[in-house]
C-alpha cells in the first residue's frame, strides 16, 4: 500500500462525507409529501399529513402492476412485477428526501416537504 | 497526483451537479402594452424554449400593436378605427375584431370598451394631479356606451358613433396571454409555461414535482407583501384588478384607473379583485368588471357560476373568497 | 473468443479463459448481495478484481476486450441484453475500466488504489446510467451511500487483485 492510496481513501471519504451532507434527508419535516411519478409522469402526489391509515396505491406499469402503499409516516413498494425486486427489498422511505426508484419499470417513488415547494411561481401585482 | 485529485473532483462536482439532466429554464420579460411581460417556460433544449418564447412574444407584440389606443400603428389597429369615428365602417384587424366581438354580446353596462373619452380625460388630469368636474367627466360619457359601436362580422369592419373612441385597456392584456397560451399550450417544444404580464397569470403544464403552481397575490396596500397563495393546476388563468396598479392622489383621495362606466368616475367599492377560471381574457374581463361592483353583487355573480372564482378585497382591507377558492387559497400569516 | 486472438499464445488464451470465467463466477457472486445496495441493477463490483488483474497482466487494449466479453456474457447469462440491469452494470464497469486503465498506466497508486478508484468509478457509472434511464436526478441521492460501500468493496478488490498478481509472479507466468 502506497501513500497516494491513502489520500485516496481520504479523499473518497470527504467525497462520501460532503455528499452526504449535500443529499442528507429531513427527517424532522412535518409537512412529508409522497411522489409518485412513471416516465417522468407524476401520478400521483399525496400529502401524507392528511393520510388516516395505510393506504394502497395500485399503479400500472408494464410488466402489470405495481403496488404501493403509504401511511402517515412514509412509503413503500408492496408488490412490483419487475425481476429484480430491489424496491420492495428497500422497505419504507420516511424521510424527504428519501427515493425508490425501480428502473425496470420506471418508477419513482420519493418524498419531499411542502416547505420546499412553497416558493411562488410567479406573483400577481 | 494533483491531477487524479483535480480530475476526481471535477468529476464529482459533475456528478453532484447532475443537472444535465433537469429540464431545462427559460425566461424572457419584455416591456409591452404599458406593462412587464414575462414568459417562463420548461422544456428539454434551451434552444427551442428561446425559440417557441420568442413566437409567442411576437404575437403579443402583434396583439399590443392591434390593440394600442396611443399611438398610429396599421391601418387597420385599433389607433385607425378610434379615427375614423363618425366616418361609417372601417375594416379592423383580426384580433382587434375578435376582442370587440367576444365582448359585445356580453351586453354588461359595466364593462365598457368605449370609455375611451373618460379616459382621456382623467389621463389628462392625472398629468396635472387635478380631478375633473363633475361636468367634464359627465360630458365624457355621454359619448360613452355599448350602443356607440356596431360590429359587422362578414366583413370585418367597426362602425365608430361621432366622438366614440375604443378603450380595450380592460381585457386587451388577458387577451394577449389568452392567445399566447393557446399558442405555448399547442408547441411539443414546451413542457410548461407560465405567461405574467400585469396582473395577467395564465399557467400551462404539470410541474415537475407535481406541485401546483404557488401565485401569489400581492397586497394592495403593501408591494412587498403578499396577501395569499393560490395553488392552481395546468390551464389556469388569474387576473387582479387594482386600485393600485395606476393611481394619483388628491387630498388623500385615491384616483385610480378603473372606471364604473355607469359613473365615469373611479369606483371605490374594492382593493383589489382577483378572478380565477380557465381562459386569461375572462378573467381580465371579469376582474375589471367585478372591480366596480360592490362586493356583495360582485360575489353573487361569481357564485352564480360554476366556472368563476374570485378573491375580492374591500376598501376595508377586508378579504372574500368565492366558495371555489376555499381549498386552494391560503392567506399570509 | 476474441477478435484479437491472433496476437494472443495459447497459453493467454487459456489464462484469460480462467480468469474470464472467475469474472463471471464472482459477478454471479455478487448479484446474490445486490440487496446492500439500493440501486436497482447495481452490483458492488467484486468482479473488478479480476478485470484489476487483466488490466496490470495484458494492459488496457486486451482489458478492455476482456471486459468486454465479462459484460456481453453477464448480459447473456443474466441480466438479458440492454435490460435496465445491464445498462446500468455497463455504465459502471465502462467508467471504472477508463479510471482504472488511466491509474494503472500513470501508476498513481498500488492495486488496492486501482480498486478503490474503481469501485468508485464503477459505483458513480451505475448512478449516472440509472439517471439516464429515469431521467431524474433524484437517484443522485443513492450517492453518499455509494461512495461509503465502495471503499471497503475497492479495499477488498484491489487487496485480492495484489494478492494474487504477487503469486502469479512467485509461481512464473505458468501459474
Amino acid at each position: 500500500m502506497r501513500k497516494n492510496d491513502f489520500w485516496l481513501i481520504l479523499v473518497l471519504l470527504v467525497l462520501a462525507a460532503g455528499s452526504w451532507f449535500l443529499f442528507r434527508s429531513d427527517s424532522t419535516a412535518r409537512d412529508k409529501v409522497l411522489v409518485v411519478r412513471k416516465d417522468q409522469q407524476v401520478l400521483q402526489r399525496i400529502e401524507l399529513k392528511k393520510v388516516t391509515s395505510e393506504t394502497k396505491l395500485i399503479v400500472p406499469v408494464e410488466h402489470g402492476e405495481m403496488v404501493i402503499a403509504y401511511d402517515r409516516e412514509g412509503g413503500r413498494v408492496l408488490s412490483s412485477p419487475c425481476p429484480d425486486q430491489v424496491c420492495v427489498h428497500q422497505g419504507k422511505i420516511t424521510r424527504s428526501g428519501q427515493t425508490i426508484a425501480c428502473v425496470p419499470e420506471k418508477v419513482l417513488v420519493t418524498i419531499t416537504t411542502a416547505a420546499k415547494e412553497n416558493d411562488h411561481d410567479a406573483i400577481l401585482r | 497526483m494533483k491531477k487524479l485529485l483535480a480530475s476526481l473532483l471535477v468529476f464529482s462536482s459533475l456528478t453532484c451537479a447532475g443537472c444535465f439532466f433537469q429540464t431545462e429554464k427559460h425566461e424572457d420579460t419584455r416591456f409591452m402594452m404599458d406593462t412587464i411581460v414575462t414568459i417562463t417556460t420548461t422544456g428539454d433544449s434551451q434552444k427551442d424554449l428561446t425559440d417557441a418564447t420568442n413566437d409567442a412574444l411576437q404575437l403579443f407584440q402583434t396583439i399590443a400593436n392591434q390593440t394600442d389606443p396611443y399611438t398610429a400603428q396599421g391601418p387597420e389597429d385599433l389607433y385607425a378605427v378610434n379615427q375614423s369615428a363618425g366616418k361609417g365602417p372601417h375594416k379592423a384587424s383580426p384580433y382587434l375584431m375578435d376582442i370587440l366581438s367576444k365582448v359585445q354580446p356580453m351586453g354588461n353596462r359595466d364593462l365598457d370598451l368605449t370609455l375611451g373619452p373618460v379616459i382621456q380625460v382623467w389621463n389628462a388630469h392625472k398629468e396635472a394631479k387635478t380631478v375633473p368636474s363633475q361636468e367634464e367627466v359627465a360630458q365624457a360619457l355621454a359619448k360613452t356606451g355599448p350602443e356607440k359601436y356596431t360590429l359587422d362580422t362578414a366583413a370585418n369592419t367597426v362602425t365608430l358613433a361621432p366622438g366614440a373612441q375604443l378603450d380595450l385597456g380592460a381585457v386587451a392584456k388577458g387577451y394577449a396571454v389568452e392567445q399566447t397560451a393557446d399558442l405555448l399550450s399547442r408547441d411539443k417544444r414546451i413542457k410548461t409555461a407560465l405567461i405574467n404580464a400585469g396582473g395577467n397569470i395564465k399557467v400551462l403544464g404539470t410541474k415537475d414535482d407535481g406541485s401546483p403552481w404557488k401565485i401569489g397575490i400581492q397586497d394592495p396596500r403593501n408591494p412587498q407583501k403578499i396577501l395569499g397563495t393560490l395553488a392552481v393546476k395546468d390551464g389556469t388563468a388569474i387576473a387582479t384588478s387594482g386600485d393600485y396598479q395606476r393611481y394619483y392622489e388628491v387630498d388623500g383621495k385615491r384616483y385610480h384607473h378603473i372606471l364604473d362606466p355607469q359613473t365615469g368616475w373611479p369606483a371605490w367599492h374594492a382593493r383589489s379583485v382577483t378572478v380565477v377560471t380557465h381562459s386569461a381574457f375572462w378573467a381580465d374581463y371579469y376582474s375589471t368588471l367585478l372591480f366596480v361592483l360592490p362586493e356583495d353583487k360582485a360575489m353573487a355573480l361569481v357564485e352564480k357560476d360554476p366556472n368563476l372564482e374570485m378573491l375580492y378585497v374591500d376598501l376595508e382591507g377586508k378579504t372574500y373568497v368565492s366558495s371555489g377558492l376555499k381549498d386552494i387559497y391560503t392567506p399570509e400569516k | 473468443m476474441m477478435p484479437s486472438s491472433a496476437k494472443l499464445s495459447i497459453h493467454e488464451i487459456t489464462q484469460l479463459g480462467v480468469l474470464l470465467a472467475a469474472a463471471i463466477a464472482l459477478r454471479l457472486a455478487e448479484t446474490s448481495l445486490a440487496w446492500l445496495l439500493p440501486l436497482p441493477g447495481a452490483h458492488l463490483g467484486l468482479a473488478n478484481t479480476v478485470t484489476i488483474i487483466v488490466l496490470y497482466l495484458y494492459g488496457p487494449g486486451k482489458g478492455a476486450l476482456f471486459l468486454a466479453s465479462r459484460i456481453l456474457l453477464t448480459g447473456l447469462l443474466f441480466t438479458g441484453l440492454l435490460s435496465p440491469g445491464f445498462l446500468i452494470g455497463l455504465g459502471g464497469a465502462a467508467l471504472s475500466f477508463v479510471g482504472m486503465a488511466l491509474g494503472e498506466k500513470h501508476h498513481w497508486f498500488s492495486t488496492i488504489g486501482i480498486g478503490l478508484l474503481g469501485a468508485f468509478l464503477h459505483n458513480c457509472g451505475q448512478i449516472l446510467m440509472a439517471v439516464v434511464i429515469m431521467r431524474t436526478p433524484a437517484l443522485f441521492s443513492y450517492l453518499p451511500v455509494l461512495i461509503a460501500i465502495g471503499i471497503p468493496t475497492g479495499l477488498f478488490t484491489g487487496f485480492l487483485a495484489g494478492f494474487f498478481l504477487e503469486r502469479m509472479k512467485e509461481k512464473g507466468p505458468a501459474a
